[in-house]
C-alpha cells in the first residue's frame, strides 16, 4: 500500500501548514505548552533512537546529556555572563566529551547488554550526585534561575511562539538525520549491530567506531534538546533534566513508540505525551499519581502487544519495508 | 544486602533484570509500615506476613507480566520493568501520598559499645538479620532439592528441562522467593530508615552494582561486595560529603565494568 507520490506530497504540505500555523491559532495557553513538550519529546526520542534503537545499546543515561546541555547555558550564564548561544555550543562540546569517555571503555572492553545499560544508569545517578552536591555552581537541587531580559534579548517577540518554531525546526532535523541514517551505510552497520554483534564483526564492521559515533550523535543531539529545555523554561532542576526518570521517560517512549524505525520514537512520543497530559488535565490536581499509572499500565500492553512498538504495528499493517531491520529473526540471545 | 541477593537470585535463574526489585522493597517496607499502624506489630515480628505477601503478589506479578517476557527481546524487557515501576511508583504515591514515614521503636535507636565502639542496635539486627537471610538462602540452593533444580535451571534451563524439571515452576518460584526477600529487607529498615514512594530506584541501582562487584550467581561474592560498597560509602560519606559518596560509588561501578564488562564473575 504504497501511497502515490502526488498524495505523499499534499499530505505533507498540509502537514507543514497545520504545523505552522498552529501558534497562530487563539489556543489556551496550557495546551500549547503541551504540543511544544510534545516536540521536546518527540525530538528527544528521536535523538535517542540512533543509538538506542537502531544500535540497540539501551541506554538509561540520556538525561546525563540532557542535564549537561541545560546546566552548561544556566552555569556559564550565572558565572560568566556567557550569552545562551555559546553556552549552548560548550554544552554540546562538553555532552560529547562526556559520551565519548563513557562510550570508548564501555564498547573498547565489550560492555553490552544490561551491562551496558547498568554503566549508564550509573552514569546518570553520577550526575545527578555532582550536580546536587556543587551548591556553589549549580545552585544545588534548587537550581539556576535565567534571568527573563536574557531570553527576550535572544528570542526577541514571545517567547512561546519563537520557541515552538525552534524545537518544531529541530525536531524535522533530528527526523530527517535518524531517517538519513537508517538508510545509509552506516545506518546498515548499526543494525547489524544491533542483530548479532559478534557477526557483525566478524564481517569486519567496526563495531567500536561505528557504536561510538552513533552515541556522541545522540548525546550532541540530546544535549542540545537540554539547551532547549534551559531558555524555555528558564529554570533547570536537577530533578528536571538529571536523574533516571527522564532516562527512562525517553527510553520507554522511544521504545513503545518502535525503536528500529526511525519515525518510531516520535510516533512514541506523539501517542504518549497527549495521553498523559489530557489524563493529568482531566484529573486537576486530584489523583497525582494517576497519568503516570497509566502510563505504565500502557507500556505493559505495549511491550506485551507489539515487541517492536507502535511503528512496528503501523509499518506491518502498511506492508511498507520502511525498517531497515528484519523482524523475524529477533529472539533472545 | 538483601535487595541484592534477591536480584542476583532472579538474574541467575531467569536471565532478567528486574530493574523493579526496589519498588518492591518499598512495596514491602509500606505493608510493614500500615501492620505497624493498624496492629502495632512490631515490623521485626512482621517480617513472615510480609513476607508472604510478597511472596503471593509476585506469583501473580511473574504470571502475568514476567513471564511472557522471557520470550521477548532486551527493550521489550526495559519496557515492561519500567512500567512496573511506574505503575508501583505512582500506585505507592496515590494510596500513600508522598510523605516520608517511618517507624520509631524505643530500643532499636539504644546503642551498645563493644570494645569502645558504639553500634546502634538497629543497624546491628540489619547486618545480622541480612547475613542470616542470605546465608540460610544459601542453604537452601547448595541443600535441598529444590536449590538443585534452581541452580540447574540457572545453569542452563534447556538441559533441566530435558532432566524433568518443570523450569516454569522453578522460575516462578525463585522470582517469588527473591519477592520475599525484600519482605526481609523491609522489615529490617523501616525502623532505621523512611519509606517514600520513590525510593526504590536508588536501592535497584546500589543492588546492581553489588551484584556486578560480586558476580552474578555468586552469594559470597554479593556480601562481600555489599561490605566494600557499604564502608566505600561510608567513608567518603563521612570524610567529603554524602552526595559525593554516591557519586564515588557509581564511578567505581562503571571502572569495574571495564575491567569485567560482565561482571566479576561474568560469563
Amino acid at each position: 500500500m504504497k501511497l502515490e507520490k502526488g498524495v505523499r506530497f499534499l499530505l505533507l504540505l498540509s502537514l507543514l501548514i497545520v504545523i505552522l500555523v498552529i501558534p497562530l491559532l487563539p489556543l489556551p495557553l496550557y495546551v500549547f505548552h503541551v504540543i511544544i513538550i510534545l516536540f521536546f519529546n518527540a525530538y528527544l526520542c528521536t535523538a535517542w533512537v540512533i543509538v538506542g534503537g537502531f544500535a540497540k545499546q539501551v541506554s538509561l543515561g540520556h538525561s546525563t546529556f540532557v542535564g549537561i546541555g541545560a546546566y552548561s547555558i544556566g552555569v556559564l550564564l550565572s558565572l560568566f555572563n556567557l550569552t545562551p548561544i555559546l553556552g549552548g555550543i560548550v554544552g554540546v562540546l562538553m555532552t560529547v566529551c562526556v559520551a565519548l569517555t563513557l562510550g570508548y571503555p564501555c564498547f573498547r572492553f565489550g560492555v553490552r547488554g544490561p551491562y551496558f545499560t547498568f554503566a549508564t544508569m550509573a552514569l546518570a545517578e553520577v550526575m545527578y550526585y555532582v550536580v546536587v552536591s556543587l551548591r556553589g555552581i549549580t545552585g544545588g537541587a534548587l537550581g539556576i534561575f535565567i534571568p527573563p531580559g536574557v531570553i527576550s534579548s535572544l528570542l526577541l517577540l514571545n517567547k512561546k511562539i519563537v520557541s515552538y518554531y525552534i524545537i518544531v525546526v529541530m525536531f524535522f532535523f533530528a527526523l530527517f538525520l535518524a531517517r538519513k541514517i537508517q538508510h545509509s551505510k552506516f545506518g546498515y552497520y548499526l543494525t547489524a549491530i544491533r542483530e548479532d554483534e559478534d557477526a557483525a564483526e566478524a564481517c569486519g564492521v567496526d563495531i567500536l567506531k561505528y557504536k561510538l559515533v552513533a552515541l556522541s550523535l545522540s548525546a550532541a543531539l540530546t544535549a542540545l534538546g537540554g539547551a532547549f529545555y534551559a531558555i524555555y523554561y528558564s529554570y533547570i532542576t536537577p530533578d528536571g533534566v538529571l536523574g533516571l526518570a527522564v532516562s527512562f521517560q525517553i527510553a520507554t517512549m522511544s521504545l513503545a513508540g518502535g525503536a528500529k524505525f526511525w519515525f518510531g520514537p516520535a510516533v512514541g512520543a506523539l501517542l504518549i505525551t497527549p495521553f498523559t497530559e489530557t489524563v493529568r488535565s482531566m484529573l486537576g490536581g486530584r489523583f497525582v499519581g494517576v497519568p503516570m499509572l497509566l502510563y505504565g499500565v500502557l507500556l505493559l500492553i505495549v511491550a506485551r502487544a507489539a515487541p517492536d512498538g507502535v511503528s512496528g504495528f503501523i509499518s506491518s499493517f502498511l506492508g511498507r519495508s520502511e525498517s531497515a531491520g528484519n523482524t523475524e529473526s529477533y529472539e533472545r540471545h | 544486602m538483601t535487595v541484592s541477593v534477591g536480584l542476583n537470585l532472579v538474574y541467575g535463574v531467569m536471565r532478567i533484570v528486574n530493574y523493579s526489585q526496589g519498588e518492591l522493597l518499598m512495596l514491602g517496607m509500606y505493608l510493614s509500615y500500615w501492620t505497624f499502624v493498624f496492629t502495632g506489630l512490631d515490623p521485626y515480628i512482621s517480617i513472615p506476613v510480609v513476607c508472604a505477601i510478597l511472596f503471593a503478589m509476585s506469583l501473580l506479578l511473574h504470571k502475568y507480566a514476567v513471564e511472557p517476557l522471557l520470550k521477548l527481546p532486551y527493550e521489550c524487557q526495559v519496557v515492561t520493568f519500567v512500567g512496573l515501576i511506574y505503575i508501583f511508583q505512582n500506585g505507592a504515591l496515590l494510596l500513600w501520598s508522598p510523605n516520608y514515614r517511618s517507624v520509631i521503636i524505643d530500643f532499636v535507636s539504644k546503642s551498645i559499645t563493644i570494645l569502645s565502639v558504639n553500634i546502634p542496635i538497629g543497624r546491628l539486627i540489619a547486618t545480622l538479620a541480612s547475613i542470616t537471610a542470605a546465608f540460610v538462602l544459601y542453604l537452601i540452593l547448595k541443600k535441598t532439592t529444590i536449590g538443585l533444580f534452581i541452580r540447574a535451571t540457572s545453569q542452563d534451563p534447556t538441559a533441566a528441562s530435558m532432566m524433568g524439571i518443570d523450569i516454569k515452576k522453578i522460575r516462578l518460584l525463585t522470582f517469588a522467593l527473591s519477592s520475599a526477600m525484600m519482605g526481609i529487607g523491609a522489615g529490617i529498615m523501616l525502623p532505621l530508615y523512611y519509606v517514600f514512594p520513590f525510593m526504590g530506584n536508588f536501592y535497584t541501582i546500589i543492588a546492581l552494582i553489588i551484584i556486578t562487584l560480586g558476580g552474578l550467581g555468586n552469594f559470597i561474592g554479593t556480601i562481600l561486595s555489599s561490605f566494600v560498597i557499604g564502608i566505600t560509602e561510608a567513608m567518603v560519606g563521612t570524610y567529603i560529603s554524602p552526595e559525593i559518596a554516591l557519586a564515588v560509588a557509581f564511578v567505581v561501578f562503571i571502572f569495574i565494568l571495564f575491567v569485567r564488562p560482565s561482571g566479576i564473575m561474568g560469563e
